[in-house]
């Protein structure tokens, strides 16, 4: 492995996949910086981009811009108080303090720092722990595969929504439209009305795109229109103190597991990471009457966690193909659109990918530190974008990027029919990550159904014939329930949080 | 008991039911699946109707909350977006990708009211970058309509 992780780094360090770094780790730090605008959003309109790029950059550049996206939040969170991304909401309650006191540099130069750690150190968890659980993967059989895509939907349902219902529904509503297409085991067309843009299924891409980014121009265009954002100037020092720097530095290491662990977790996500990252910095703190009022440790406990999660939340997305939330469901979308499957296969047959992905990754981490200590200044000035600019060109990028993967009109129709789907899921609170990872687990779930049907006669028994059967089973039950027990832990911190920023 | 939850519950069973009837029509092994999944989405449909019925017999009351859902809704704008995505994405057939892009960008960013200076420096920077990305660096053959 130490031979590969090292060809890994070799192959990331060209200079091409270095401007790549740059430029998609820049872009999402811009839409992370910009309100109302997602990771998820960002990542979906990049995948038609990798298309034509070699694997290992393509998904370079998604890493990227995940990574730079879960920073950029920080940026309005500091500066308006009003976090980019959901997952800076508790870096906003120091953050802004501190800019209230004519300390915005700090704020930022504290959120990238431990951004930067928490997101590398969480890298260390890739190497570890994704080869030994794809292998895991390899003993799985037609059964062990209905159940797999079972559990990744039962776990994605839970998030984003309030309702677990509503997600399941969602989740079962992308099963049916997965349905589309040709049937797998026997060729029959089903539900393409003789189109034969439709034989292979709903196009993913344009799809994707529709859900996560057409959906998001007419919530924009809903709205009295946001005209240039007021963000304050700045010109103290972004850098921080050795002094600073030692202060913050437990809370990071403390953040970095937090971070870690509820990414490999399946079903949690950033935003509950920051919360309980913020929470542990208070706990832990010989500065507790500083939080609420400008803590450097709050905002450290919150970046460094939102980071970590990045890294440990590859784990499950790329071993069992079961990502744990919105963001890495689109990201698993640029994975198939490569001809990679998730599983043991990413780190045998397509291994030097795998490790310049992982590399690249380590690499984007390195970037997005010294983008934000160099440039949070520019960042946070193009981050003032108005939405009557960012409507038109959101929407025309989804037009061309739904166009460019087949170079079919029909993709674009698509793309627009779920634009508007996606409008009214996100309107009625259904969860379209639920949707696209049924897109991708569906056929997956349905192969290894009729499969071990096939095999066994119709014997519905095969489905429970085995361990990891049983496992499988027990963790979609856990898949249900766990939302449950999160939204507690996500309330109880929420609850102190509230009262710390009203002590502010 | 809210009133968009009515709405979400039958527009499910509206889709299931337009699902079902082509289902019918496939031979039996085709069928199992796609039945396997909409007897579920049906499950949890009803479970979620039965939920919303159970707080609706608790508080006695429907609660529109489609005022909230849609708070600050700005219809003409919307509609006018909504129409200008639309004919632009007619127009790509008609007069190609390029020209279509342009006038598309142009008519959203003015009737938007976006200064000139800002409307012109997007179009262009924005023409150039998918003009060096799609044609020039992936080769993407984009529509060029029916007079080229």
């Amino acid at each position: 492995m130490a031979t590969e992780i090292v060809n890994g780094f070799i192959n990331a360090l060209t200079p091409i996949n270095i401007l790549a770094m740059f430029l998609s780790t820049a872009g999402g730090i811009i839409i992370g910086a910009m309100p109302g605008l997602s990771a998820a959003m960002g990542v979906a309109l990049l995948i038609p981009l990798t298309f034509g790029m070699p694997a290992s950059t393509g998904l370079i550049v998604l890493g990227g811009m995940y990574c730079g996206a879960i920073f950029g939040g920080s940026i309005s969170a500091i500066l308006i108080h009003t976090p980019g991304t959901p997952a800076s909401a508790a870096t906003a309650i120091d953050g802004y303090q501190l800019t209230l006191k004519g300390k915005a540099g700090k704020a930022l130069g504290t959120a990238v720092i431990s951004s930067g750690i928490g997101g590398l150190l969480s890298c260390i968890s890739v190497y570890f722990f994704a080869p030994p659980l794809a292998k895991l993967a390899m003993a799985f059989g037609s059964p062990e595969y209905f159940w797999l895509s079972l559990f990744g939907l039962t776990i994605i349902a839970g998030v984003s929504t309030d309702s677990i219902l509503k997600g399941l529904m969602s989740g079962a509503f992308g099963l049916l439209l997965a349905c589309i297409g040709m049937d797998p085991m026997n060729g029959v067309m089903r539900y393409t009305f003789g189109s034969a843009s439709l034989y292979s299924g709903l196009p993913f891409t344009a799809t994707l795109i529709g859900l996560f980014s057409m959906s998001q121009v007419l919530v924009l265009a809903e709205k009295k229109i946001r005209k240039q954002g007021n963000m304050v100037d700045f010109d103290d020092r972004v850098m921080l103190s050795k002094k600073e720097f030692k202060r913050i530095s437990p809370t990071i290491i403390r953040s970095w597991l937090i971070g870690n662990i509820i990414g490999i977790l399946p079903g949690a996500g950033a935003s509950i990471a920051s919360f309980l990252g913020y929470n542990e910095a208070r706990q832990f703190s010989k500065h507790k009457e500083e939080f609420g009022h400008g803590s450097i440790e709050g905002i450290a406990g919150s970046e460094a966690a939102n980071n970590a999660v990045t890294g440990g939340s590859l784990i499950p997305t790329l071993t069992l193909g079961i990502p744990g939330e919105s963001v890495t469901a689109v990201m698993m979308g640029g994975l198939l659109i490569q001809g990679m499957q998730p599983g043991p296969d990413l780190f045998n047959k397509y291994a030097d990918v795998t490790y310049t992905f992982f590399a690249g990754f380590v690499l984007v981490q390195i970037v997005m530190t010294v983008l934000g200590l160099f440039g949070a200044r520019w960042f946070a000035k193009v981050s003032r974008l108005s939405d009557s600019i960012l409507i038109p060109c959101i929407f025309a990028l989804s037009v061309v990027g739904s166009y460019a993967i087949r170079n079919n009109l029909f993709d674009v129709l698509v793309m627009f029919l779920f634009g508007i789907v996606g409008y009214f899921v996100k309107k009625f609170d259904l969860n379209p990550a639920a949707i696209v990872l049924a897109l991708i687990l569906g056929p997956t779930g349905e192969s290894g159904l009729r499969r071990s049907l096939a095999l066994s006669g119709g014997d519905p028994r095969v489905l429970f014939s085995s361990f990891v059967c049983i496992v499988l089973i027990l963790l979609c039950i856990f898949g249900i329930f766990s939302p449950i027990v999160m939204k507690k832990f996500e309330k109880q911190a929420l609850g102190e949080d509230a009262k710390a920023d009203s002590k502010a | 008991m809210k009133k968009s939850d009515i709405g979400v519950v039958a527009i499910i069973y509206a889709l299931i039911i337009a699902f079902f009837i082509p289902t019918l029509s496939f031979p039996s092994e085709a069928q199992i699946y796609p039945l396997i999944v909409m007897a579920i989405l049906t499950l949890l449909n009803t479970l979620y109707l039965i939920n919303c019925l159970m707080k609706y017999f608790k508080d006695k009351k429907i609660e529109r909350d489609l005022s909230e859902i849609f708070e600050g809704f700005q219809p003409k704008q919307f509609l006018i977006v909504l129409v200008l995505c639309i004919v632009y994405v007619f127009l790509i057939s008609l007069l190609g990708f390029y020209i279509a892009t342009f006038l598309y960008m142009l008519g959203t960013m003015i009737f938007l009211k976006v200064p000139k200076k800002h409307v012109i420096l997007t179009v262009v920077c924005f023409m150039a970058l998918v003009y060096g990305t799609f044609t020039m660096f992936l080769r993407v053959p984009l529509p060029t309509g029916i007079f080229m």
